[in-house]
């Protein structure tokens, strides 16, 4: 008989527990520290969800964990030849702009938002911070770069002999660089076009091939000159300010590059759809946007949020450069943005980056 | 000829060996308590990495979850790998060495292989993927290191312990607690250092086997470094670590050395 | 018997799933064309078969292989001799030796390597005691990381097979007009095999299909297996060719290993 009411006790107790945790809990899946947590944890608060993020460091890593189902993510930010790819495998949900209240016609900015109605995915993303790819340089090499752009990466006769290059070790960026040097389409896959960016990288010899080392190492004076992205810029240029350092290397990205932006988006295996829209209304919210902005660091998509940054005179430095937002807006600026193009494109991709790593 | 040729090597090996395996971990501490969190420019001195650990909350929670596998994975596969190692050692040569082949393959792959492969298994049985898929992955591959350290240990035993001790009038379960256990216990805290070693430190096969934000340090690690995010707290953390194994083993020996002085 | 026996039987069938189902889902991937595991749509291909004759894969192959047994060598070299004077040592300083030996494994590799970065780069905190060399990138910066890193996996199998070895063997031997030499070549070295194959496997291995030593401290610049076959999983999403890959690399260490294994009495596999 104890026996029997203990059980009964335990059954019943655990079952009123459970009927207790009626808060929904949500998923997102993002780049390593890409959020403000404090904006998350606000909007946990606002609208008593609990959010729990994940994090990744790749686009491919957040294909395969969408398309795995393992996590049935609600929200998931990746890049837009991925948001591409996704929507095209039936991965995302088109998303309901009646339940994203806080959209306005007009309100992202135009450098990156006309770049994803141009490859349609602004139906399934709401954009999250957009760059460009371009050259870190030291300041000494400020006047070649300037000149030729994409250039000192594949002439070896513009910088000095002993002079340190550094190439982004992804296939399609290091690509995409010499095709943007010889002036063709980022995404083309004529062989023609991809066997002459093939010559230019491999006819280098590049000192690194890294990715997130490369600006250290420009910083570090261990390189004179990489391919980088804004991003990664800007993520090193605020250390050495916060660390009070001299800034003794820059920036900069021609007027016709490679623009990314990374997105929100919904899959459609996600549960909680509803709450994915309300959390991705709130950093459309000005001021959670900005607080966002101010955290990342990136170049705002929102319009109004980039004003008030400029505004503020603590942000001078960097709305001050150039390559945070404006140079994008100046007459004669193309950007073109990476589209999913096949798989095969990919190994072909990847075949050519090896290949020019062959000695 | 070879001797004196021994012996002025010596030392140089000594000191080679030293260079090669506490470099990169001198540095690591130095790193620990730089100012900047620039690896090339040592810009002062400070211990404010070592009070981020606690602070910053996603590396408190990575550090945690690796602790929590290491412990509780470590803890199962040494059960598991003793019983196998037991079972190996008492069966025919040929079902033994079918076992331990099969058991020998987890150390062999590759890491990606092992992490690919389970996840395949793992999303084809519908597993939450998270803590349990991670301890199960972790698990799987610590077994194997008990086996290999318990079963030279079970090889140098008398084979005849166990009968000894059923017909001196134990169980089975009790010849198996109270005689070959006790004979075979360093084989099976080596096994546990092994498994625990393994755990710690795992990245590939954790990486493919974790799922709903559950992260170890090594998954911290490798998803921030080189962004603005990476703190050097994780150089603190690592000598941390580093330290308190260093005390703990050396307290351990002091122990067992004053037990042996009372001995005598 | 029956009791003990029975220990290890559950055991079998779990490591034949485990191990077993992913090396035939494997084998069917790498012979077919399908989008990651998704079977549905899946052919039957050779291509991969075709493609793994590119001159990038060999290199890459041929670039791990080379640079894995140099590492194992070096680690052999340095290794043995170290097992050996530690075996020396009086008892209670045995293990503490043992614990420094084994305590940079308790760090963590990836911070390790990056240690390793700071040696190799012209610009690095080493200049403040005047060191600049000029190595990442190259292949010696990469066999010195994999040293330093699997120099324990070498140490302590060899040690452990040294420190059980018999010492009324070699006195015996002594007794019986053997020089030092002579009762090192005929008596220690081939009784301690069983530990120089377990450290050399466990050196190798490892070694031969790592990526992230050989891609941080070869400035990305050296193709090798592990992080060709990283990319066809992780960037490329091909998993059928990096199953080929994937398969032809465990051959060919497999081989390898038994090669080994024959040669010295096929004690470990």
């Amino acid at each position: 008989m104890k026996k029997i009411s203990l059980i009964l006790f335990t059954v019943l107790l655990m079952v009123s527990l459970m009927g207790c945790q009626e808060k929904t809990t949500m998923y997102v899946l993002n780049w390593g520290d890409y959020i403000n947590e404090e904006v998350v944890e606000a909007f946990m608060e606002d609208n008593n969800i609990n959010v729990i993020v994940e994090e990744v460091d790749s686009n491919e890593a957040m294909y395969e964990k969408v398309r795995s189902g393992n996590t049935k993510y609600d929200v998931v930010v990746p890049s837009d030849y991925m948001i591409q790819r996704m929507a095209e495998e039936g991965l995302l949900n088109k998303l309901d702009r009646s339940r994203i209240v806080d959209y306005q016609e007009g309100m992202f900015e135009p450098a990156v938002y006309e770049l994803m109605e141009e490859s349609g995915i602004d139906e399934y993303a709401i954009p999250y911070f957009y760059g460009s790819i371009g050259i870190m340089y030291r300041n000494e090499y400020e006047d070649v770069v300037m000149e030729h752009g994409f250039g000192v990466l594949f002439d070896d006769s513009l910088l000095p002999s002993n002079a340190r290059i550094g190439m982004y070790n992804s296939s399609r960026d290091s690509v995409a660089a010499a095709l943007l040097h010889l002036g063709y389409d980022v995404n083309t896959t004529d062989s023609a076009k991809l066997s002459e960016a093939e010559a230019l990288l491999s006819n280098m010899d590049y000192a690194v091939w890294g990715d997130d080392n490369l600006k250290n190492e420009i910083v570090a004076g261990n390189l004179d000159v990489a391919l980088v992205y804004s991003g990664d810029y800007f993520d090193i240029l605020y250390i050495v300010m916060d660390e009070g350092r001299d800034v003794d290397f820059g920036y900069m990205t021609p007027m016709h590059t490679n623009i990314w932006v990374d997105a929100m988006v919904i899959p459609t295996l996600s549960e909680n759809t509803y709450q994915a829209h309300l959390f991705i209304n709130y950093f459309l919210n000005v001021d959670n946007a900005l607080e966002n902005v101010e955290y990342v660091g990136y170049t705002p998509v929102i319009t109004d949020v980039y004003e008030l940054m400029k505004e503020d005179e603590e942000w001078n430095d960097i709305t001050e450069n150039a390559y945070f937002r404006d140079f994008y807006y100046q007459e004669g600026f193309i950007g073109q943005m990476y589209k999913h193009v096949s798989l095969e494109h990919y190994q072909v991709l990847e075949e050519i980056m090896m290949r020019a790593k062959m000695d | 000829m070879m001797t004196k040729l021994m012996n002025i090597l010596k030392w140089p090996l000594v000191l080679v060996t030293f260079f090669l395996l506490y470099f990169p971990i001198i540095i690591i501490a130095i790193l620990s308590v730089n100012e900047s969190q620039s690896a090339h420019i040592f810009t002062g001195f400070t211990f404010k990495w070592y009070e981020e650990i606690i602070t910053n909350s996603s590396l408190r929670t990575a550090i945690f979850n690796t602790f929590l596998i290491a412990i509780i994975s470590t803890a199962i596969s040494t059960v598991i790998g003793t019983a196998v190692a037991i079972g190996i050692n008492a069966n025919s040569k040929k079902e033994s060495t079918k076992v331990l082949m099969l058991s020998n393959i987890p150390i062999v792959n590759p890491d990606i292989v092992t992490g690919l492969s389970l996840m395949i298994v793992f999303s084809f049985v519908r597993l939450k993927f998270g803590f349990p898929s991670m301890l199960i992955a972790h698990i799987f591959f610590s077994v194997p290191f008990v086996i290999l350290s318990v079963l030279p240990k079970l090889r140098s035993l008398d084979k005849d312990i166990f009968y000894g001790a059923v017909d001196l009038g134990c169980t089975p379960m009790q010849a198996v607690f109270k005689v070959i256990l006790p004979a075979i216990k360093t084989g099976i805290i080596t096994g546990a250092l092994i498994a625990f070693t393994m755990s710690i430190d795992d990245f590939v096969i954790s990486y493919f086997t974790t799922g709903s934000g559950f992260s170890n340090f090594s998954i911290w690690l490798y998803s921030r470094l080189g962004r603005r995010t990476f703190s050097p707290a994780a150089y603190a953390y690592n000598t941390l670590i580093i330290i308190g194994t260093f005390t703990t083993i050396m307290i351990m020996n002091l122990k067992s050395y004053r037990k042996e002085r009372k001995r005598n | 018997m029956d009791y003990l026996q029975r220990l290890s039987k559950p055991y079998k069938w779990i490591m034949y799933l485990l191990v077993g189902v992913p090396i035939i889902i494997m084998i069917l991937l790498s012979f077919t064309s399908t989008l990651g595991v998704d079977f549905s749509g899946a052919e039957f291909s050779l291509d991969n078969l075709g493609r793994l004759n590119e001159p990038v894969y060999t290199q890459a192959i041929k670039n791990s292989l080379t640079l894995s047994s140099i590492a194992t060598i070096i680690c052999f070299l340095i290794g043995y001799p170290i097992a050996f004077m530690i075996t020396k040592i009086r008892d209670k300083y045995k293990w503490l030796i043992l614990v420094m030996v084994i305590s940079p494994m308790w760090s963590n590799m990836l911070l390790r390597i990056i240690a390793w970065e700071q040696l190799f780069k012209p610009n690095s905190l080493l200049n403040t005691i005047g060191i600049s060399l000029d190595l990442l990138g190259t292949r010696s910066a990469i066999i010195i990381g994999m040293v330093s890193i699997y120099l324990p996996f070498m140490i302590f199998p060899i040690f452990t097979v040294l420190d059980k070895m018999d010492k009324s063997l070699i006195e015996a031997s002594v007794d019986l007009g053997a020089t030092k030499t002579q009762v090192f070549t005929k008596i220690i070295f081939p009784l301690s095999i069983s530990g120089v194959a377990s450290g050399v496997m466990m050196t190798f291995l490892p070694s031969a299909t790592a990526f992230a030593l050989p891609e941080r401290l070869g400035g990305g610049r050296i193709l090798l297996i592990g992080n060709v076959i990283e990319n066809l999983f992780k960037r490329v999403y091909n998993y059928n060719l990096g199953s080929l890959l994937s398969i032809v690399i465990i051959l060919i260490i497999f081989g390898a290993m038994r090669i080994i294994n024959r040669q010295e009495g096929g004690l470990i596999i």
